[in-house]
């Protein structure tokens, strides 16, 4: 799919999505990353901000220049994996074609599956590298409890990929994939809610509100059940939806609440407002690139220069325009990804 | 992770609730179906006409996905037991409607022009001999279309609707592959249980000498049941 030219009607679609795509990620870049937005009108005020605790092991924007020249040349082949779903078919390309532009030997096998199945990929080597969300490696690969920090989820999935899998995971993005609670613009303002807590401010235990969610939602420690034992929100009622539909019920007034991903275009529209997680019960999704030690190794500091570069770039706006792009106007993940690296500056 | 057997006492209230939920979901779904298309099936064989359409139709019927309906409704109904309700009548409606045409069309042309002879109405006919005679071939509809429907309904929890086999059905990860197993059990005991009943409420309901006539092709060694 890397590799196919989009036709007429697809073409047409994806420079909608992807000039819809450019101005966001502009805006972002000229704001320079200060969040100085009102908390009501960002889209996900919880997700945004780079955690203090894992600044350390974070691309922060701006601070990893591109490498000069290309270095890749001459250095061995390698091979990309990606997982099931959009998001992931954008960032192997993201990847994939930053490498290559750097002179590196690049090929991607996209669509792989889940997160077992993409490590069980890496660790019988038919590929060398593929982006995953650090709280997946630990719960879903490693089958560990979900760490309770940022920088606890990154160091758990470090330490088992490189005592396990002979990999790495290098600096993770500033944007993460996460459940996050989201309501009505309005309904927050009413309610005066900005953390999911606050939802106990609607009726004694979430009495009189309702939240729409995937059915496996409800019955997950980092979903609806966490939300009961440990916001006390034990007289919120549940609706269950298909993956996406729960923007319609909220927007039908169905429910008051939604289980959203951070990540989802959607959230672009300014409609809702994200109640941030102060005990971080859905976990952290930061994305890194999990990476053989062998081919970090092999490839040389630029290699790795260039990927944390790349993830540099991915603030959550940045994310969901790219998103927008390919799930709401059905561009390429290939030529959104091109679009999106050419706009911040890669040659 | 619990085993298949005990996930039965384990969660026997939460089973109980979504089975009771199953049942009434199941049951309202055939029986609308049953009264929107027993009179429209019914009039259609009698009158001999239009079955070419009805083919058609039920065709169109039985090939739209469940799921896309309930997602289209959505938008029209919103979400909840009507959205479901919809999508499992749409299911079960060309189930009964099918059966229910074609037996009464195809009731023995010299039984109905015998009973014309005999000075009976239209109507007399349909409700006199029609519908008796098409009883065996009407119920196979509507069994048939429970099985569909209690297959089926667990879909609703993809319409907003809890309360049913679906609630672990659709949470493997919440459950477990026991607990998945368990409600598809129940799922597959109650399509066989109401499968029973109908039976019995068709031997009920056939004519006496339909069922003899039945008895005497399979021949003498059955037994007619009272």
């Amino acid at each position: 799919m890397s590799t196919t030219t989009t036709g007429g009607r697809l073409g047409r679609l994806s420079l909608v999505g992807v000039a819809a795509a450019g101005a966001l990620f502009l805006a972002a870049c000229g704001g320079g990353g200060s969040s100085s937005s009102a908390p009501s009108s960002a889209a996900p005020s919880s997700t945004s901000s780079i955690p203090a605790d894992a600044a350390s092991v974070t691309a922060t924007p701006g601070s990893i220049q591109l490498p000069a020249g290309t270095p890749g040349a001459g250095k061995p082949a390698i091979v990309i994996g990606d997982k099931n779903f959009p998001e992931e078919f954008v960032l192997g390309e993201l990847y994939r074609q930053a490498l290559a532009a750097k002179g590196y030997v690049v090929s991607i096998k996209s669509n792989i599956g889940g997160s077992e199945l993409i490590d069980t990929a890496l660790s019988s080597n038919q590929i060398e590298m593929y982006p995953e969300y650090l709280g997946e490696i630990v719960t879903s690969v490693a089958k560990e409890n979900a760490p309770t920090s940022a920088s606890g989820t990154y160091q758990a999935a470090k330490q088992f990929e490189e005592s396990q899998r002979q990999s790495t995971v290098l600096l993770q993005t500033p944007f993460q994939d996460v459940d996050t609670v989201i309501v009505p613009n309005a309904y927050a303002q009413q309610h005066g809610l900005v953390s999911v807590g606050d939802l106990t401010k609607v009726g004694p235990g979430g009495a009189g509100a309702t939240i729409a969610g995937p059915v496996e939602f409800k019955t997950r420690q980092t979903g609806f059940l966490g939300m009961q034992q440990q916001y006390g929100l034990t007289q919120m009622g549940y609706l269950p939806v298909q993956a996406g539909a729960q923007y319609t019920a909220i927007d039908q007034g169905t429910a008051q609440a939604a289980d959203a991903f951070s990540t989802d275009y959607q959230l672009l529209s300014n409609k809702y407002t994200a109640l941030s997680d102060p005990k971080g019960i859905f976990g952290f999704q930061y994305v890194a690139p999990v990476v053989k030690q062998s081919v970090v190794q092999a490839e040389g500091p630029e290699f790795t220069q260039t990927l944390n570069w790349v993830s540099s770039l991915l603030s959550t706006q940045a994310i969901q325009a790219l998103n927008s792009a390919v799930q709401g106007h059905g561009a390429q993940p290939a030529d959104v990804a091109a679009q999106f690296l050419a706009a911040n500056g890669l040659k | 992770m619990t085993s298949y057997f005990s996930f039965f006492g384990e969660n026997a209230g939460l089973l109980l609730q979504i089975t009771l939920g199953h049942i009434l979901l199941s049951v309202v779904a055939v029986v609308v179906a049953v009264v929107l298309a027993l009179p429209l099936g019914a009039w259609i064989g009698h009158l001999h006409r239009f079955s070419f359409a009805v083919v058609t139709v039920t065709n169109v019927f039985r090939s739209l996905p469940t799921l896309a309906l309930v997602a289209i409704a959505i938008a029209f109904v919103g979400f909840g037991f009507t959205n479901i309700l919809i999508a499992l009548v749409v299911l079960a409606f060309p189930l009964v409607l099918t059966n229910t045409f074609t037996a009464v069309e195809g009731v023995d042309r010299g039984t109905v022009e015998a009973a014309r002879g005999m000075g009976m109405t239209g109507p007399q006919i349909l409700f006199r001999v029609e519908l008796p005679s098409s009883v065996p071939l009407i119920m196979t509809g509507v069994r048939t279309s429970w099985v569909y429907v209690v297959a089926t309904a667990y879909l609703a929890v993809f319409a907003g609707r809890t309360d049913t086999l679906g609630d672990v059905i659709n949470d493997q990860a919440g459950y477990g592959y026991a607990g998945v197993m368990a409600a598809a059990t129940v799922s597959v005991v109650l399509a066989f249980l109401g499968d029973f009943l109908l039976g019995l409420l068709e031997r009920a309901v056939t004519p006496t000498g339909l069922r003899l006539m039945a008895a005497q092709a399979r021949g003498a060694a059955v037994p007619v049941p009272a």
